[in-house]
C-alpha cells in the first residue's frame, strides 16, 4: 500500500538535481548525504566559502574553546592563504565587475596582498558592514574567531560584496596595519543552467577537511548529526518471519548501541543514555579501520543480516481491514 | 532524416554520492517510497528499482532485484553511481530538444563514438595536504579513456613530485581510488531503459586505510570523543592501526609529524579528525583512506567544435540506514545557497504542505535513530563548561533542567513524562532512554499529514516557539551586535545563541560546532506557510464560523 506522495522536490533542488538516473540507488542523491558538517563524512559544505570571493582564497583559523581568551589573537579570523586570480574562472568575464578587480589583482595592491598575513577586516553587503571584530573579557576588541566568521561568511547573498582585507604582521609609521579594500561578488557555487560546482573547485577540495581516515569520525565524532546515516540506536535484529513473531519477541524492542564493539549474543545490551557509559563498549579508533564492515545496515529502523526484502506494499493490509471492522 | 544541431552536453545527474564498499558487487537501485500500512506509521522504506548487471563486454543488462543485498559474506556492497550524457540539440523545423546521448543520436550528428567522444576522469585526496600545506602530502589520479573503449580503468592514485618535497605515495605503491568504466551503448531497450545512451560509471574504492611502516600498533583514548587522553594516564586498549599489506606510504612527510593546533591555527575545524589525535602529544599517525572526490568529464567533438560536459562525484561511507532521511540534507544546503525563497500562493498551497509533511517526516527518520539521552547529556555538559548555568533563568534552559518540567511550558509532553526521576540526569543502571522514546513518540504523530496541518494551523504559535531560529541572513544581522536573543534569528556573536537547549532540533550540532537549526530557506518556508495557514483560517472565519476542534499539543 504505498501512495504517489513525493519524496523528491524539485523546486528545492538546484538546477538538473532533481533527475534520477537509471540503475543508481537513491543513496547516491544528495538527499540523502546529511548536509551539516563539522567536518562532515562525505562532503565539507564549508569549502565552498574558502573561495566565496573570487580570486581569493581563506581558511577559517578557529579555536574549540571560543569562551576563553585567545593567547594569540591575530592568529583567528578569515586568513588569506592564497590569491588565485589565474586560475578563476569567475574573474575571466567580460563584466566590468570582473574586469575591474581582475585589474585590482594585477595591480600593486594584488603584489602586496600576496605577501604577509592577510585577514578579512570587514564585509559589506548591500550598503552594510559588518567588522570581523569581538570582544574578550576585558572588553578589549579582538579578531573574531574563524568559524564566526565563517557563519557570517556563509550569511552572505549571491550578489555584489565588498571586503577590507587587513596585514596583521605588519604597521606603518602611523602604526596602522595596511588595509586592502575589494569589490566583488559572493560566488555562485552552482552554476544556475547545469547544475555542476563551480569549476575553481578542484578534486577533493571539498572533501579535503574530513577526517583522515574517515572511520575515526565515524567513530569519535560528538555532532548528532548523521543518525539518518550512521545510526546511534537501531532496533536489535530478530528471527521474525511476520510482523506477529516480531511484535512477540522478547527483543522487539531492545534499542542497541550501533557501534558496539561486541556482535556477540553478550552485546545485546540495551544502549546506555550518556556517552560517557558508551564509550568502553564501542569499538575503538584504529580497530574500527578494519571493522566498519561488521557494522549492520538498519532498515525500518532495525538491524538486518546482509539482506532486505521489502514488504509487499500491494498486498492487502489486516491492519487496515481490521481497523475497517472497527 | 531532418538535420540536428548539437548545441550543448550535460551529465545528469551533475553531482552524486558514491559510497565505500568492499564487495566487488555494487548495490543495487532502490528508491524511496512510503509505507501506509496501518502498523508502519507512515514510514519511508525502500523499494528495489530497475538495476544494471554490467556484463564482461561493459555493456549493460536490466533486470528488476525481488531484494535488496546490502553485503556480501560480510563485504558491503559500494554504490556506484551512473552518469547519463546528455545534450540539447535542435532539430530542423522542430525546436530544441533535451534528449539523452545515444547511438542514433551520435549517428545523426554524423559522429562516433571511437572517433569523437573522449572521457576524462580525475580523482584526488587531499585530506593530509589541506593540514600540513604541502602539496607532495595529496594524492591523485587521471584518466583518459577513449569513446570505444568499455574496460574498468583503476584510478591509482601518486603524490606529485616537487623538488625539496617527500611524495607521501610512492610511484611505485600507488592507492587505487576506485574504477572508471564507459558503458558500452547497445541499440537495444529492456525494462524501460534505453541501453544505447552513453553512460559512465564510477565505482569508488574498498574503504582501506594505509599508513607508513611506522603505522604499527596504538593507543586509544577511552574517553568521550574530544576529549584529550595524556600520557600519564595511558592504560588504554590498543589496536593494529594499518594492516602489513598496507604500510605503503612514505614515513618521512610532514603528515607523520603533524599535530594539531600548532603553527598558523588554520587547520580545519574540527582539528582533532586524525588517527593519532586527542592521546598525548597528538602526533598524526600518519593514515590516509581512499575517498576521494571526482570529476568526470566528456568530451565530444562534432564537425571541428568541442563540446563539454562534466560532474562529479564525493565518495562517502556506506549510508547505513539508507530508508531514514536526513531533514537537512546536501541538497537542503545548497537549495540554502542558492534558490531563492519557496512563494505560497493559493496555487502552491497543496505543494508546500507537502514539503513540510516531508519535513517532518524525515526529523521523524532521523529522530529514529538518534540516541538524544546521550546527546542531551553530553551537550548540556558542553554547555556547562561555557556558561554559568544561571545566568539565563527563563525557558528554555541551558542546563540539566533542559527539558524537563522547568522548561514549561516550552517543555509539555516530556515535562510530564520525565517528572519520574530520570529527567534532570543519567540514569545510572537504568535502561530505559526516555528521551529518545518520548521524541520518537512525539514527532511520530505528525506523519499523518492531517494531523500536522491541523496542528500547524492550530498551534502555529507553539511551532515558532519551539523550533530553532537559523543564523541570520547578512541582511538581518545588525552591524553591531545586539545584547540578547533576537526571536526571528540567531546571531554568531550573540553568546546565548551558541547555547544548546530544547528547541528543536535539540541537542545536535551545526558545520560551526554551534547548535543546529534548519536551514534558513527551511525555516522561512515553514514560519511563511504558517502564516499562510493562519490568514486563511482568519478568511474562513469571516465568512463562516468553524467547528472548533480541539488543539493538539506539539509534544517535546
Amino acid at each position: 500500500m504505498t501512495t504517489d506522495q513525493p519524496k523528491i522536490f524539485p523546486r528545492n533542488l538546484t538546477a538538473r538535481l532533481a533527475y534520477q538516473a537509471a540503475g543508481n540507488p537513491v543513496s547516491s542523491r544528495l538527499e540523502d548525504e546529511v548536509g551539516n558538517c563539522f567536518p562532515g563524512l562525505g562532503i565539507d559544505i564549508r569549502n565552498l566559502d574558502r573561495r566565496f570571493f573570487p580570486g581569493l582564497v581563506f581558511n577559517f583559523a578557529g579555536r574549540e574553546h571560543r569562551e576563553l581568551d585567545p593567547e594569540i589573537p591575530d592568529l583567528y579570523g578569515a586568513r588569506l592563504v592564497s590569491v588565485e586570480d589565474e586560475c578563476d574562472p569567475d574573474l575571466h568575464q567580460s563584466n566590468p565587475t570582473a574586469i575591474a578587480l581582475l585589474a585590482v589583482f594585477h595591480s600593486p595592491q594584488g603584489r602586496e596582498m600576496r605577501q604577509g598575513e592577510w585577514f578579512i577586516d570587514t564585509l559589506e553587503q548591500a550598503g552594510k558592514t559588518i567588522a570581523l571584530y569581538d570582544r574578550n573579557s576585558q572588553g578589549e576588541r579582538i579578531p573574531m574567531d574563524g568559524m564566526a566568521v565563517w557563519r557570517i561568511v556563509r550569511s552572505l547573498s549571491p550578489g555584489h560584496v565588498g571586503l577590507t582585507l587587513i596585514r596583521r604582521d605588519l604597521t606603518d609609521a602611523a602604526g596602522q596595519h595596511p588595509k586592502i579594500t575589494l569589490n566583488g561578488w559572493r560566488r555562485q557555487f552552482v552554476d544556475p543552467k547545469t547544475g555542476t560546482l563551480n569549476e575553481v573547485y578542484q578534486p577533493g577540495e571539498l572533501v579535503q577537511s574530513l577526517c583522515s581516515p574517515w572511520q575515526h569520525d565515524m567513530r569519535d565524532c560528538a555532532c548528532m548529526y548523521w543518525a539518518s546515516n550512521r545510526p546511534d540506536i537501531v532496533f536489535a535484529e530478530v528471527p521474525a518471519k511476520t510482523e506477529e513473531e516480531l511484535l512477540e519477541s522478547e527483543d522487539a524492542n531492545l534499542r542497541l548501541d550501533w557501534l558496539r564493539s561486541d556482535r556477540e549474543e553478550t552485546g545485546r545490551v540495551f544502549a546506555p543514555n550518556s556517552y560517557r557509559k558508551l564509550r568502553q563498549y564501542q569499538m575503538d579508533n584504529h580497530e574500527i579501520n578494519k571493522r566498519w564492515t561488521e557494522l549492520n545496515f538498519a532498515l525500518e529502523s532495525r538491524e538486518i543480516g546482509e539482506t532486505y526484502t521489502p514488504p509487499d506494499l500491494d498486498a492487502p493490509d489486516p491492519e487496515a481491514n481490521n481497523q475497517d471492522l472497527n | 532524416m531532418k538535420k540536428v544541431t548539437l548545441l550543448e552536453v550535460y551529465f545528469l545527474p551533475p553531482m552524486a554520492m558514491a559510497r565505500l564498499g568492499n564487495s566487488d558487487i555494487p548495490l543495487e537501485a532502490f528508491s524511496w517510497e512510503e509505507d501506509l500500512r496501518a502498523h508502519s506509521a507512515c514510514q519511508t522504506i525502500i523499494r528495489p528499482q530497475v538495476s544494471f548487471l554490467v556484463r564482461p563486454d561493459g555493456s549493460l543488462e536490466a533486470y528488476l532485484p525481488q531484494e535488496i543485498r546490502f553485503k556480501d559474506e560480510g563485504k558491503i556492497r559500494p554504490v556506484a553511481p551512473f552518469f547519463e550524457l546528455w545534450a540539447d540539440i535542435l532539430v530542423a523545423g522542430e525546436g530544441q530538444h533535451q534528449v539523452p546521448v545515444t547511438l542514433e543520436l551520435l549517428a545523426s550528428l554524423g559522429i562516433s563514438l571511437e572517433k569523437h567522444l573522449l572521457i576524462r576522469a580525475h580523482a584526488a585526496n587531499t585530506k593530509a595536504s589541506r593540514r600540513v600545506k604541502d602539496p607532495a602530502c595529496s594524492f591523485g589520479a587521471r584518466l583518459t579513456i577513449r569513446g570505444d573503449d568499455h574496460e574498468k580503468h583503476n584510478l591509482l592514485a601518486v603524490s606529485p613530485s616537487f623538488p625539496e618535497r617527500e611524495p607521501l605515495v610512492y610511484e611505485d605503491a600507488p592507492i587505487s581510488l576506485g574504477h572508471v568504466q564507459l558503458i558500452r551503448p547497445v541499440a537495444s531497450e529492456s525494462l524501460g531503459q534505453d541501453l544505447s545512451c552513453v553512460r559512465v560509471r564510477f565505482t569508488p574504492a574498498k574503504g582501506e586505510v594505509y599508513g607508513s611502516t611506522e603505522a604499527t600498533m596504538g593507543a586509544v583514548s577511552p574517553l568521550e570523543p574530544g576529549r584529550q587522553l595524556p600520557y600519564a594516564s595511558i592504560a588504554a586498549r590498543m589496536h593494529e592501526i594499518v594492516p602489513e599489506a598496507n604500510r605503503i606510504l612514505n614515513p618521512h612527510t610532514p603528515w607523520s609529524e603533524y599535530i594539531m593546533d600548532s603553527g598558523m591555527a588554520d587547520d580545519p575545524q574540527p582539528s582533532d579528525s586524525y588517527d593519532g589525535a586527542n592521546v598525548g602529544e597528538s602526533i598524526c599517525w600518519g593514515t590516509v583512506d581512499d575517498t576521494c572526490e571526482i570529476v568526470l568529464y566528456a568530451e565530444l567533438t562534432v564537425k571541428g567544435q568541442r563540446f563539454n560536459a562534466s560532474t562529479r562525484a564525493f565518495v562517502a561511507p556506506p549510508d547505513y540506514a539508507p530508508d531514514r532521511r536526513p531533514f537537512f540534507s546536501m541538497a537542503d544546503e545548497l537549495a540554502d545557497r542558492e534558490l531563492a525563497p519557496v512563494e505560497i500562493t493559493e496555487e502552491t498551497a497543496e505543494l508546500t504542505a507537502l514539503e513540510v509533511h516531508d519535513l517532518f517526516k524525515r526529523i521523524f527518520e532521523t529522530t529514529n535513530l538518534l540516541n538524544l539521552d546521550a546527546s542531551r547529556d553530553y551537550l548540556i555538559r558542553e554547555n556547562l563548561k561555557r556558561a554559568p548555568v544561571d545566568k539565563w533563568p527563563s525557558p528554555p534552559h541551558i542546563g540539566r533542567e533542559g527539558m524537563t518540567k522547568a522548561d514549561k511550558p516550552l517543555s509539555r509532553l516530556s515535562a510530564d513524562v520525565m517528572d519520574d526521576g530520570l529527567s534532570d540526569r543519567p540514569a545510572e543502571g537504568h535502561s530505559r532512554l526516555p528521551y529518545t522514546e518520548m521524541s520518537a513518540h512525539a514527532h511520530g504523530s505528525f506523519t499523518s499529514l492531517d494531523y500536522l496541518i491541523t496542528f500547524l494551523k492550530m498551534r502555529g504559535d507553539r511551532v515558532r516557539e519551539m523550533i530553532r531560529p537559523p543564523f541570520g541572513s547578512f541582511k538581518q544581522l545588525p552591524a553591531e551586535p545586539a545584547a540578547d536573543s533576537h526571536p526571528d534569528f540567531r546571531d554568531p556573536r550573540v553568546f546565548r545563541d551558541t547555547l544548546h537547549d530544547m528547541r528543536m532540533p535539540p541537542y545536535m550540532r551545526d558545520s560551526d560546532r554551534e547548535p543546529l537549526s534548519l536551514t534558513r530557506r527551511q525555516y522561512q518556508t515553514l514560519m511563511n506557510y504558517l502564516t499562510f495557514l493562519e490568514q486563511q483560517e482568519g478568511s474562513a472565519e469571516s465568512t463562516a464560523q468553524s467547528p472548533v476542534t480541539p488543539a493538539p499539543e506539539m509534544q517535546s
